[in-house]
Formats: C-alpha cells, sequence, structure tokens
C-alpha cells in the first residue's frame, strides 16, 4: 500500500485530496507545516509528498523543498499551488512551479484540478518509477 | 432508563461529592488571556473586575472598581456594547461587539449577560491563526465533506483531522460517553512524534457532574495556558456575591483540573461539546504541549462546527435507531401475527426469542410470570431468575431497567452478569429479562483508575492521577454494558410484547366465551346420557356378577371411575392434559376384569389446555357410544386406541371389534355430530370415521401446535386486568353502523326482536364519530364496507372505549381488517337473526 503525505491548509481540498487516494488503496497523512512534514517524513517510509507551495503559515512549500534538497532528503513530490504570477507575460508557466520544479518536485500542477488529476499524476509517476528501477535492476 | 452500578465505598463517594460540589462556574479568578470587566445593570459603574486592566487601559483594576463604564470606553463603544447585550442572545452566550485599538494594541471585546450582570470581555488577538472568515470557509468545507459521510467512525475521524489542520492543536481527540459516563476515545488526529490515545477510556470522575452541566450548554472552552498565572478577580465593596462566570471564555480553571492536565502533560487545550438531543454524547478534546490561544475568529468558528456536528450525529444516531425500529416492526408484527394461533406470550415468545435476542444483542432471554417461567439461550436457573426478576424492579417506577453487573448485586450467576428487563404489567406479575453473558473485557484505562484520595483543609477530594500511560484491567464479572442502541431496540420489543399480550387477552377471552356455550350443550346432552350410561353399567354389570354383594360393589367402582372422567372433562380446563391418559379415565369405568377389553398404545403426548377439555368431550362421546351401541355394549367387545406421531401432528385410531355388527346410521346424533365434526372445526385437525362390519372405527390427526411439551403449566391470563362484568341479559343499547337503510332496518328488526329497543343507525364513519362524542352503546354492528370508507375507524373507537362489537360484511369482502381489529368477529351478510343473537350473547356477557 503506497503511502502519500500531503500538506495543504485548505482542509476541504487536503480532505477530498485523501479521500481519493484512500479510494485508490493508499494511505494518505494530512499535515499542518513544514515541522510537522518533516518530522512524519524523518520517521516513516513514504512514496510520495504533495505540497501546497503557499499555506496560511510563515513557511509553505518551497520552504519544505528546500529545506528537504538541503538535508539530502529524497522523495517523489508533486508541488500544486493556485498563486498565479501578476500579469505574466507567459500565461502557461507558472514561476512558482517552476521554482519547486528545481527545488526537487517531479511534478507540479495549478490549482484548480480534480482530485482525481492528482491520483492520475501519482499513478504515472509511481509506474515510471516502476520501470526505472526494473531497468536498473536488469 | 436507570442502569445500577457497582456502589463506590463511603470515602470514594464523599471524594467524588466533594469534586461534583466544587462551584467551577464561580472560580473567583480568570485566565490571563483577557481582562474582565462585569458592571451594574445599567453600566454605569464596575462592580467586578480582573486585577489585569492595566494591560489593557492603564489603569490598576482598584482604581476601576465603582467608576462608570465610560472611564475607560468611549462613547462610540458604549453605544455598540449597548446595542449587542440588548440582544436577547446575550443572555445566551456570549457575543462580539467589535474589534477595537486601546493603547496600540488589537483587541476583540465580547459580552453577554449573566443573571442581570453585563460581562464584558476584552481579548488581544495578536495570536489569531486564521481570520474568522478564512476559519468559517474552512469549517463551511470540513461539514461539507463529513455530510456525506454517513458511518459514524469514519465521520468522527475526518472531523479530528479535519480539526486538527484547522486549529494546529498537537492532537485532536474524538471522546464518546458511554451510559455510565466512562468516556472512551473513539477517533484521534495527533501529531508524529505523540503517543497514542485511541481506545483509551477516561472513568467517569474526570469530568465532576457539574463540569458536564456547563458543557451541554457552553459549546467551547479553552484553557490557553495551563501552567498561566491566574488573574484573580476584584470586586466592588457594594457587591457580595461571587460573580458566575460560566459563559465566560476565560472563566478561571480548577486547581485541581491544572493539576490533571498538567499530568497529561499538556500545555493548552480545548475542549467542544457534541450535544445530542440535550444529552452530553461525547467531545472533542484538543491538546497541545505548549499553551495555545486560536483567538476569537477561529474560536467562534469551531463553535458552530461543533453545532452543526451535533445535528449530524443526531442525524447519524437517529438512521441507525430507523434501522433498529425497521427489525422491531417486524417482529412486532410477527408477536402480534403470532397471537392468532398462541396461547401465551410464552409461545409466541419462544417462536421470536432468537431474533429478539440478537437483536438486542443478548444471550439468553426469560419470560417470568406468577406460575411460569420459560428460559431461551444462555440464562440462570429459574429460581435465580424469578429471584432476579423480583429484585430489579425494586425502588422503580421504570418500565425498563438494565444492569451489566448481577453479580455485583448479590445474584451468584455463575457467568451471566448482564440483564435488561422489561416490566409488562403493573404489578410485576410478568417480565421479559434479556441475559447478558460475562464478557472478557479489557479495558485500556487512561492512567491507573484507582482514585487517590488527599484530605486538604475540610474537604477530601481525589488527586488527579499522575500517570496517563495505558493501563489495562480486565473486567471478570461484568458484561458488555446495555449500549442506548441496544436499549432503544428493548424499547420497541416492549411495545410489541405490550401489544401481543392485549390481543392474545382479548382473543383468548373471545374463545373462552365460544368454547363455553360448547360446554353447556354438552352438558344438557351429558345429563340425558348419564342415566342411560348408568343403566348400561348396570345391566352389563349384572352379566358378570354372581351375587348381589359383588354387583353393588362392581357398579360402585364403575360409577366412581365414571365421576372421574366427568370431572377430568369438566375441570381440566386450566391444565393440559396427557391423552393417554384421558382416554384411560375415560375407559376406566368400563374395564372388565383382566382389563383386556380396552387397549391404549403408544407415546405420551400432552394436549394443549385450552384445546383438552374439547377434546376430552370427543373422548367421552366415543366412549359412552362404544358402550351403549358399539363394541363395548356385549361382554366379548373389543376397543384399541393407539396414539403415534404422524406428519406434523398425532394420529389417534380408535378401533373398535368383536361388538355387534355395525353400519351407517340414518341420522347423527349429537355424540356423532362432535365425534365427526369437532376436531376438524375446533381444534384444526382432521377426523375421519367409519360404521365397518366388524365395528365402529375413528381416525383423528391433531397439529403439532396443539400439543405441549411436558411440565409446562397453562399460562394463566394477566391477573391485573379487570374485565367487564358479566351480565346474562341482552344489552340495552346498541349501534348499528350501516350504509344501506334497508338492511339498517332490517338488523334493528332483528335487534329488537331480542328484546333490544334503544337502537342507533349511523351510515358513515362520520355519523357514528359525532354520534359516539356523546354516547356509549352496550354494543354495536359495523359494516365493512361504507360506500367510500372503512369502518375500522369507529371499531378502532369502540375498542378504546371497551364496547363489544362485531363487524358485518358481505361475502367475498375485499377489505383487509388490520391487524389490531383482526381477532374481531366477523358475520357474513345476509345476517342470520340466530348467529346474530349468538354472536351479541356471547361478547357481551
Amino acid at each position: 500500500m503506497k503511502q502519500v503525505i500531503i500538506m495543504e491548509d485548505n482542509i476541504g481540498l487536503a480532505m477530498e485530496w485523501a479521500a481519493a487516494f484512500e479510494l485508490n488503496d493508499c494511505i494518505a497523512t494530512l499535515t499542518i507545516d513544514v515541522e510537522e512534514t518533516v518530522e512524519y517524513l524523518q520517521s516513516g517510509d513514504y512514496d510520495l509528498l504533495i505540497t501546497d507551495l503557499f499555506i496560511n503559515r510563515p513557511e509553505g512549500g518551497l520552504h519544505l523543498l528546500r529545506r528537504l534538497s538541503t538535508e539530502k532528503y529524497s522523495i517523489p513530490t508533486i508541488a500544486v499551488t493556485g498563486a498565479r504570477v501578476p500579469n505574466s507575460q507567459e500565461s502557461d508557466k507558472n514561476i512558482f512551479l517552476e521554482s519547486a520544479k528545481l527545488l526537487g518536485a517531479v511534478k507540479s500542477i495549478q490549482k484548480p484540478f480534480p482530485a482525481g488529476e492528482l491520483v492520475l499524476m501519482a499513478q504515472s509517476l509511481w509506474a515510471d518509477q516502476q520501470q526505472r528501477n526494473a531497468m536498473n535492476h536488469r | 432508563m436507570e442502569n445500577k452500578e457497582i456502589k463506590l465505598s463511603k470515602f470514594e463517594k464523599i471524594s467524588l461529592d466533594n469534586c461534583d460540589k466544587e462551584p467551577v462556574h464561580i472560580p473567583g479568578q480568570i485566565q490571563d488571556m483577557a481582562v474582565l470587566i462585569a458592571t451594574a445593570p445599567n453600566l454605569n459603574k464596575i462592580t467586578y473586575c480582573s486585577d489585569n486592566t492595566e494591560s489593557i487601559f492603564g489603569i490598576a483594576a482598584k482604581n476601576l472598581l465603582g467608576k462608570p463604564l465610560s472611564h475607560i470606553l468611549d462613547p462610540n463603544v458604549l453605544h455598540d456594547l449597548n446595542n449587542t447585550l440588548s440582544l436577547s442572545s446575550a443572555r445566551l452566550h456570549r457575543e462580539r461587539v467589535k474589534g477595537l485599538t486601546l493603547n496600540q494594541q488589537k483587541i476583540e471585546l465580547w459580552a453577554h449577560i449573566n443573571k442581570d450582570i453585563p460581562i464584558l470581555e476584552f481579548e488581544p488577538i495578536e495570536t489569531e491563526v486564521l481570520t474568522p472568515s478564512q476559519s468559517i470557509l474552512n469549517v463551511r468545507s470540513l461539514l461539507a465533506r463529513l455530510g456525506s459521510l454517513s458511518d459514524m467512525e469514519k465521520s468522527l475521524k475526518v472531523a479530528v483531522t479535519g480539526l486538527r489542520h484547522l486549529s494546529g492543536y498537537d492532537r485532536v481527540l474524538a471522546y464518546k460517553f458511554d451510559v455510565n459516563g466512562d468516556g472512551e476515545v473513539v477517533a484521534e488526529a495527533r501529531g508524529p512524534k505523540l503517543e497514542s490515545f485511541l481506545g483509551l477510556r477516561f472513568p467517569k470522575w474526570d469530568i465532576p457532574n457539574q463540569a458536564r452541566e456547563i458543557m451541554k450548554v457552553l459549546p467551547l472552552r479553552m484553557i490557553s495556558d495551563i501552567n498561566g498565572k491566574p488573574i484573580p478577580l476584584l470586586a466592588d465593596k457594594s457587591v457580595h456575591t461571587e460573580l458566575d462566570l460560566t459563559f465566560a471564555t476565560s472563566r478561571g480553571v480548577s486547581p485541581v483540573h491544572m493539576e490533571y492536565l498538567r499530568n497529561m502533560g499538556v500545555g493548552g487545550t480545548m475542549t467542544l461539546s457534541i450535544v445530542v438531543k440535550g444529552a452530553l454524547w461525547g467531545l472533542f478534546a484538543f491538546h497541545h504541549e505548549s499553551p495555545r490561544n486560536i483567538g476569537p475568529g477561529l474560536r467562534g468558528a469551531a463553535e458552530l462546527f461543533t453545532q452543526f456536528f451535533s445535528l449530524q450525529m443526531e442525524q447519524r444516531l437517529e438512521t441507525e435507531l430507523n434501522v433498529i425500529k425497521t427489525h422491531a416492526l417486524e417482529y412486532q408484527q410477527a408477536l402480534l401475527g403470532g397471537t392468532q394461533n398462541a396461547l401465551g406470550l410464552t409461545e409466541l415468545v419462544k417462536e421470536l426469542s432468537e431474533p429478539l435476542q440478537n437483536l438486542i444483542g443478548a444471550h439468553g432471554l426469560a419470560l417470568v410470570s406468577d406460575d411460569d417461567i420459560s428460559l431461551y439461550g444462555n440464562t440462570p436457573p429459574a429460581k435465580m431468575v424469578r429471584e432476579i426478576a423480583q429484585t430489579l424492579f425494586e425502588n422503580t417506577s421504570d418500565d425498563i431497567i438494565s444492569t451489566d453487573s448481577l453479580k455485583a448485586q448479590g445474584h451468584n450467576t455463575d457467568t451471566i452478569s448482564g440483564a435488561l428487563a422489561l416490566k409488562l404489567d403493573e404489578d410485576t406479575h410478568n417480565i421479559c429479562i434479556f441475559f447478558r453473558d460475562d464478557a472478557d473485557i479489557s479495558i485500556n484505562w487512561a492512567g491507573a483508575p484507582d482514585k487517590d484520595i488527599v484530605e486538604d483543609g475540610q474537604t477530601t477530594r481525589l488527586k488527579p492521577r499522575s500517570s496517563f500511560k495505558a493501563y489495562q484491567a480486565s473486567i471478570k464479572a461484568k458484561s458488555l454494558p446495555w449500549s442506548h442502541k441496544d436499549i432503544f431496540a428493548a424499547q420497541q420489543i416492549h411495545i410489541g410484547l405490550l401489544k401481543a399480550d392485549t390481543a392474545l387477552f382479548r382473543r383468548l377471552t373471545h374463545k373462552t366465551e365460544r368454547q363455553r356455550s360448547i360446554y353447556i350443550a354438552e352438558l344438557n346432552h351429558r345429563v340425558r346420557n348419564i342415566l342411560s350410561l348408568i343403566r348400561s353399567l348396570s345391566r352389563r354389570t349384572h352379566e358378570t356378577s354372581y351375587s348381589l354383594e359383588s354387583y353393588a360393589k362392581a357398579l360402585e367402582h364403575r360409577i366412581a371411575a365414571l365421576g372421574a372422567a366427568h370431572d377430568l372433562a369438566a375441570n381440566q380446563i386450566i391444565n393440559g392434559i396427557v391423552i393417554n391418559e384421558l382416554f384411560a379415565l375415560e375407559a376406566k369405568p368400563f374395564e372388565n376384569e383382566d382389563k383386556s377389553n380396552i387397549l391404549i398404545k403408544g407415546e405420551k403426548y400432552i394436549l394443549r389446555s385450552d384445546t383438552a377439555p374439547v377434546f376430552a368431550l370427543i373422548v367421552h362421546e366415543l366412549m359412552t357410544n362404544c358402550v351403549k351401541h358399539g363394541a363395548l355394549s356385549v361382554p366379548k367387545g373389543r376397543v384399541e386406541v393407539i396414539i403415534d406421531k404422524g406428519d406434523k401432528g398425532i394420529n389417534i385410531t380408535w378401533s373398535e371389534s368383536g361388538g355387534p355388527k355395525t353400519s351407517q346410521p340414518s341420522s347423527h346424533g349429537f355424540g356423532m355430530e362432535l365425534i365427526e365434526n369437532a376436531v376438524p372445526y375446533e381444534l384444526n385437525g382432521r377426523s375421519q370415521i367409519k360404521f365397518r362390519p366388524d365395528g365402529f372405527w375413528a381416525k383423528f390427526w391433531l397439529p403439532m401446535k396443539l400439543i405441549q411439551p411436558f411440565n409446562k403449566a397453562f399460562q394463566t391470563p394477566p391477573k391485573s386486568r379487570t374485565r367487564r362484568p358479566k351480565k346474562d341479559n341482552m344489552p340495552e343499547n346498541v349501534m348499528i353502523v350501516e350504509d344501506s337503510l334497508m338492511l339498517a332496518i332490517d338488523i334493528s328488526d332483528m335487534l329488537e326482536s331480542f328484546g333490544i329497543k334503544a337502537v342507533k343507525k349511523c351510515a358513515s364513519v362520520s355519523q357514528a364519530k359525532s354520534l359516539l362524542s356523546s354516547y356509549l352503546p352496550d354494543f354495536a354492528v359495523l359494516d365493512i364496507n361504507l360506500k367510500d370508507e372503512q369502518s375500522f375507524e369507529i371499531a378502532e373507537i369502540l375498542l378504546r372505549k371497551n364496547v363489544p362489537f362485531c363487524f358485518a360484511t358481505g361475502f367475498g369482502s375485499e377489505y383487509p381488517i388490520p391487524d389490531p381489529l383482526k381477532t374481531q368477529m366477523v358475520l357474513t351478510k345476509p345476517l342470520n337473526a340466530n348467529i346474530l343473537r349468538d354472536t351479541i350473547k356471547n361478547l357481551y356477557a
């Protein structure tokens, strides 16, 4: 059973995502801030991190990613944000999501999106990972 | 509903009482999260203030007492405050007045009125986690998520997860209180480093009664800093009472409670009450290792959350109860349906004992009446059940009572400790008890539940335990407690049993009346028969006697035996009788010296008490006819009776031989009529008779339901009920409800011919109802189908008023009679005067 950790401050969204993962036989843990997320990651074996880049705390997902990369902690991560860059010329690129990728997030997604999308994204990510592992093994 | 519990020692009791008496609503101090000021009703004089006013107003508390409120608040704020305090809701809970800036501090002003005293709380808001609108939006989406969940466990889990998310507390627990008041952690959301409290139980004395009472009316309680210094509340010299702070958020905390929380390792806490139907169902408890104050905005949203959650919970519980109710209704229907054939509750319950036990979660069931006990499943022995039945309802007027510790109440019940008893009549003559086996309950107490008692000054009180580490206690002499759901199910079964009992009683009365008329006819016939019998006996005795002395002796002997048989048929109405013995008794007067002329073979079966007399008559007639005209009318004649088990019943074969040649008679007398027709008509069985050349032959089949196991005493109808006084004459006032005038006149004429003069006719339900509002007939005849309506409503009114009545209906009526009325007499139209007269006589008697 895959274990997913979700850092998202909007309870409605966090729970909807958790429910979508649970429906697909995953265990979802909701966390409320960077500190707690790091503690969970260090104390358990997780398959995926989903983090909102800006939460209603001093530190958000970008801080979390930076911290994980400095601590050389590796986990497949999907970065999520609802923030848009004002007056951005390139409307299809989100500078925050781009920064998240630079900080190690494998995939990123701009709100709004249906919860199922997140699960599909996770499943394809895990499938790629498995294939890669198999190749390496060979 | 009452729940008997283990008695505490006297000392423990005093200590708990002291805890319960601690005046938590007038602590005389507040928490340091706010400044509290109370004034005279017209706000013109500050009567109480907390000793921290300087922090906000720059004026020491003692210098504020006695001053008007305008001394510290400007007219705009006073204006808004007056408006807020004018709201009726301000007398029920805190209301927000407005946000202020005082000495460069952002302050939230909240106010309420308790016992006519305005109480103001000024709370600095630098600590706000979420703004009020963010909080409300989050609560809304959490509630929407919860609204889609019907499963209780899942919804509690989601609620604690959501609440922790929302509030940022380290741990959020959902407690549920059981019937004893002990709390169990049923859901938990916690940070990664904390130990789990899930499944731990907290004894009921952790929350004293008066605190529970406050929780019922106050949805939220926050203690922001367990180690915070309490701020004393100063009072103006003009006031002499303690200020009631029940509804103040900053209300000070009992030192015992502070110690308790400190021992638990908590730095700040909050609770939300879950109140379902006015009772404290449970609570959400928030724990934080360090002090925490989430601010008034989020607190307001949390209050709203728990009130909505309570409503959702009420709905979920209601749904659960409805499921039970649906099952219970099925059983109620089954019980009522069973009254058509069953003789007593015992028999009804026997059929349903297993499903009823399952519905309530019991392992055994006992039905106790004055002279009978029936036991199903695992129960204590009969004698002990009677003792339990007697003691359970002592000192209580409740109809349903339960315990999970029979042994603690002095009953040595071996492996059974749970009992849930239903009283089926006022004088506890009839009681139904469900039993529950001992459970190997292992309870994970949050800390050893032993009570540490300390004496401080003049009082003794409980000292909070120092450890909350799971303490496993296994409980031996207790059953699982009866839950609210079990008790609800019991209430439904109680209703079913009471309804069934009433229906049974009515049907039995009815049936007894019918049997009585048969007995009277039989009696006339028997008196005539007895003379010819004695003549026949005397003749037969004469043929086999050698001297006058032996003749007299034999004759006397036979007449005595005849008397015994007669007694049997006349008196054995109460108890069931063994079929073989019935034949043997009837045969006794006619046996020859070596008893070879009458042979009775087969297993012993007991005939149910209500049908035994009718069957005794049949046996008597068989024997009498045999002696008068059949095999036993000659010395060489023989009779053989064989009783054996047949298909779903008992076969009884009577065959005569060696007598005079028999042939089909041209007409039947009363005796033969009874032999041929009583079994199918009265006993729902079958009969077959043949006049064979070598002797008369008859075969009867009695359905198994008439056969009673050994040692089952007859269930007498409850003694507490009053019956109508018996009258021999016809009723005086009769009501006819009939839509056809011609038929109504017809029936009225018939009634008149019976000597009934006062007859009232109605053509519709509404006419009948208005008549019944001012008049009570002695009897009524109701046509079922009245043009566009049926007369069942009238029938129910008559039932309630205890007025006997019969239905009349056309042949093949398509209107099914509703259950409660099924046992009523139905006559088929066109009415026969004799049948109508007999019916009225029987029902009115």
